[in-house]
């Protein structure tokens, strides 16, 4: 069919459903699949839309820092925890672009590493996480207390803790949970360790760790540096990525260079392993598994249930290609698309959303209401908490189920990604 | 026509190289990158239908590789028992066979990660494995400090993290030589916690059988696809399962076993190290791989000019089998050559692209998303 005459069907299926919708009474309806250009121009507009969020949110907890940095106090630390706990809610409901697309997944161990091994920052109670880690030669590093360290051959000088310097701390010596960056170092330079375990209480560092004039733990001009460094770069790093979204920015660009059918399975690539690897594999049914507060995904500060709910309304607002944000954005969805082409499994999505949606909030009411947070419903002998987050994990599970159904329906094809050597074969050192 | 036949080549050549992982150094192997000439005018088998696949997997692998694992622990309590009362140096050769066979029976269906192995967690509660960060040692330690005798009741070991309930923390017990297991009063709770660990180990295999083929039970569910099926809804849904483990398998092998041997970057212990058995578990995963692959048959949808992917395939598991994992030859190698650990990574992981990529689009499956995915 010609484009011409494509356009013509279109003409008359719109007058067809607004003359129908009008003689209803009801608001006009479009009818048949909407275009993918345009299903990815409103999923473009809808990650601009959600990273401008959180970055401006980002900001909001920068200047919050400021001003518990001017004037370290109870109250000042509480308002930096508060805008800290707010710059999470809009950034979780970007996680479901991190997937599939490229330039967001490479970026994003900047912003939202976890989980960490915090001895690498500061100081820690070793009573409870030890003085050493077998894989980690960095476990107890503390960088605010060591103005130099060995980071493999080379030494590095830390003896002005900025930007540069705590972004080598990432995966430093290749280890994983060497971070030194993003939202869970601030999280830990606000809170500080949690030590209640799977008891009630989150971390509780006092405000005074940051107070040059009666500073507490040691080296608070350094730690205060550090503290200012981090919300700077979450700052930086959320503006690159609120660019590269931005009409000419690079993410649209590499979204756009794939055929029609790439570009629709980057969205369901982004939900499904979401669902599925990620949040319900390595963030919650690991934790639950091992009962091990550590494992929680924002372990600092007692918010895990914020987190894990605004990822699934995350996930909605893309399927449905509507989030109400600062500039809202509402348009053609990969939703309306499988709904007119595979109605079956559009509709499994929807209700498996639904069902994810009940089960997280469950948890996030439970732990609202103070009467358990997420580290105490994970806890072993916890048969309430444990079948709250096991319930949530099945319903994930399911829900990237409903969603693969969606990639047959629309005959796509989602890329199993090989291992390095094959993307990078110079990843892989030779045979030995 | 001679356009199209050399078009053909060009295509088998630069397939067989992209499922090799573009590595076209000599210890790579000449079946790595050679282009065998497309099959002309064999007889065709009828494809394997999705419905076919995923009963032949039930009733030829999966069942009987459950039942074996279930058989496999119903041994180890008694052997715990005999270690823990006599200390002889039989009762300790008895229980390291009976451990060798329950961990060889999970190997083979370690990639079964769906159904009553997915639910509750049985899958990491049986075998917590790999384990980069350690939780098995530290939890096991603070277990063993707190000597707390109420862990051998019924259940209270199911109610503790999944690294203390199963093998990789029965054998920590096994392996201490500092405090071996046996009759002394030092090894007494280590002997209440194996006791525990093995009799855990039991049950759960039993709930994993069960839950495959009780009446409604997973292998109903799989075999049953429909509208009102919750987890099925056609009978490529099911056979897209079935797959999809096969994918996850070849990824767990390459990716956990084999790629740490060759990327220095990567720290994990093989699994079963501490009982010398990462050599025997390389070979029962390339073993029932195999087996399953065979058994689904992807390969009977294969057009024409796709047939020489058979014959790559074929030289692929050789090169599997004839690895032991490690570097060294299996007893019973076909090739004459010592396939290195970087063909042995590279074959498993084009494996595993060939089928996810190339052999399931053949038979019409759409594979999407499993637990490897993330970070």
């Amino acid at each position: 069919m010609s484009r011409k005459s494509s356009a013509r069907g279109r003409a008359a299926q719109l007058l067809l459903a607004v003359t129908v919708a009008a003689s209803l009474g009801a608001n006009p309806v479009f009818a048949g699949p909407p275009a993918t250009k345009d299903i990815m121009k409103n999923y473009g507009d809808l990650a601009e839309a959600m990273y401008s969020d959180a970055l401006t949110k980002a900001k909001d907890l920068d200047k919050s820092i400021d001003a518990f940095l001017a004037a370290p106090s109870t109250e000042t630390l509480a308002a930096a925890r508060d805008a800290w706990k707010a710059s999470r809610v809009p950034y979780m409901q970007t996680e479901g672009f991190r997937f599939g697309n490229k330039v967001v997944d490479d970026w994003e161990g900047e912003v939202n590493s976890w989980p960490l091994d915090e001895g690498l920052i500061d100081y820690v109670d070793k009573d409870s996480y030890g003085d050493s880690k077998e894989e980690n030669p960095l476990y107890t590093a503390n960088i605010i207390a060591n103005k130099k360290f060995r980071l493999g051959p080379k030494m590095l000088d830390a003896s002005k803790i900025d930007k540069k310097v705590i972004a080598k701390l990432n995966s430093a010596l290749d280890v994983e949970s060497n971070v030194g960056t993003g939202y869970h170092a601030i999280e830990f330079l606000l809170w500080g360790q949690d030590l209640h375990g799977t008891g009630p209480g989150a971390g509780e560092r006092p405000a005074s760790d940051y107070d040059l004039k009666s500073c507490t733990h040691g080296n608070c001009d350094r730690r205060r540096d550090y503290l200012k460094a981090a919300s700077g770069l979450l700052v930086d790093d959320l503006e690159e990525m609120a660019g590269d979204w931005k009409p000419d920015g690079k993410a649209r660009k590499a979204l756009s260079a794939g055929d029609e059918s790439v570009q629709l399975a980057t969205v369901l690539t982004g939900l499904g392993s979401l669902s599925y690897g990620e949040l319900a594999g390595e963030r919650m049914k690991l934790g639950v598994l091992l009962h091990d507060p550590e494992e929680e995904h924002d372990c600092f500060s007692d918010n895990t249930h914020n987190s894990h709910y605004y990822d699934q309304v995350g996930m909605m607002e893309i399927w449905n290609g509507k989030y109400d944000g600062a500039t809202p954005v509402s348009g053609p969805s990969i939703a309306e698309l499988a709904r007119a082409k595979a109605p079956d499994a559009a509709k499994r999505v929807d209700d498996a959303m639904a069902v994810t949606l009940e089960k997280i909030k469950a948890i996030k009411v439970k732990a609202d209401s103070g009467e358990m947070a997420y580290d105490q419903m994970l806890a072993a002998g916890n048969d309430v908490g444990n079948k709250m987050i096991l319930d949530a994990v099945d319903a994930l599970v399911s829900q990237a189920r409903a969603i693969e159904a969606v990639v047959a329906g629309l005959n796509l094809k989602v890329k199993i990604e090989g291992s390095d050597s094959l993307d990078d074969p110079d990843k892989v050192a030779k045979a030995k | 026509m001679v356009l199209r036949a050399i078009f053909l080549i060009l295509a088998a050549f630069a397939f067989a190289v992209q499922a090799a992982g573009a590595d076209l150094s000599p210890e790579a192997g000449d079946d790595a990158v050679a282009a065998p000439a497309p099959s002309v005018g064999a007889a065709r088998p009828e494809p394997l239908s999705h419905a076919a696949m995923v009963k032949a997997a039930i009733t030829s692998y999966i069942i009987p590789h459950i039942d074996g694992l279930k058989a496999a622990a119903e041994q180890l309590p008694t052997a715990v028992e005999n270690v823990c009362k006599t200390g002889t140096p039989a009762a300790q050769k008895d229980l390291d066979e009976r451990f060798e066979k329950v961990v060889v029976a999970y190997a083979e269906v370690d990639f079964l990660r769906f159904g009553p192995m997915l639910e509750k967690g049985r899958r990491e509660q049986i075998s917590f494995w790999p384990d980069p960060r350690g939780f098995v040692a530290r939890q096991l330690r603070l277990l063993l400090s707190s000597k707390d005798e109420k862990i051998a009741e019924p259940g209270a070991l199911a109610k503790q993290s999944a690294a203390l309930q199963g093998l990789p923390a029965l054998e920590a017990l096994m392996r201490d030589k500092d405090t071996p297991l046996g009759p002394g009063e030092a090894a007494h709770y280590r002997c209440i916690v194996a006791g525990a660990i093995a009799a855990n180990i039991v049950r759960l295999t039993n709930e994993v059988s069960d839950g495959w083929e009780k009446p409604d039970g997973w292998a109903d569910k799989l075999l049953h696809p429909g509208p009102n099926n919750d987890t099925y809804k056609n009978e490529s849904e099911a056979a897209v399962e079935i797959v999809k483990a096969l994918i996850v398998g070849l990824g767990l092998t390459g990716d956990l076993q084999l790629k740490p041997q060759i990327d220095p970057k990567i720290k994990l212990a093989p699994p079963y190290q501490k009982s010398d058995l990462q050599k025997a578990y390389y070979a029962a995963s390339i073993t029932a791989l195999h087996q399953l692959y065979d058994t689904v048959d992807l390969e009977s949808w294969l057009p024409p000019d796709r047939l020489w992917m058979k014959d790559w395939a074929l030289g692929t598991w050789r090169a599997l089998e004839s690895s032991d994992g490690f570097g060294g030859k299996a007893a019973h190698a076909e090739r004459d050559d010592v396939p290195t650990p970087r063909e042995v990574f590279d074959r498993t992981n084009g494996l595993r692209n060939m089928v996810a990529n190339r052999l399931s689009i053949a038979a019409k499956l759409t594979v999407g998303f499993n637990e490897l995915d993330g970070d």
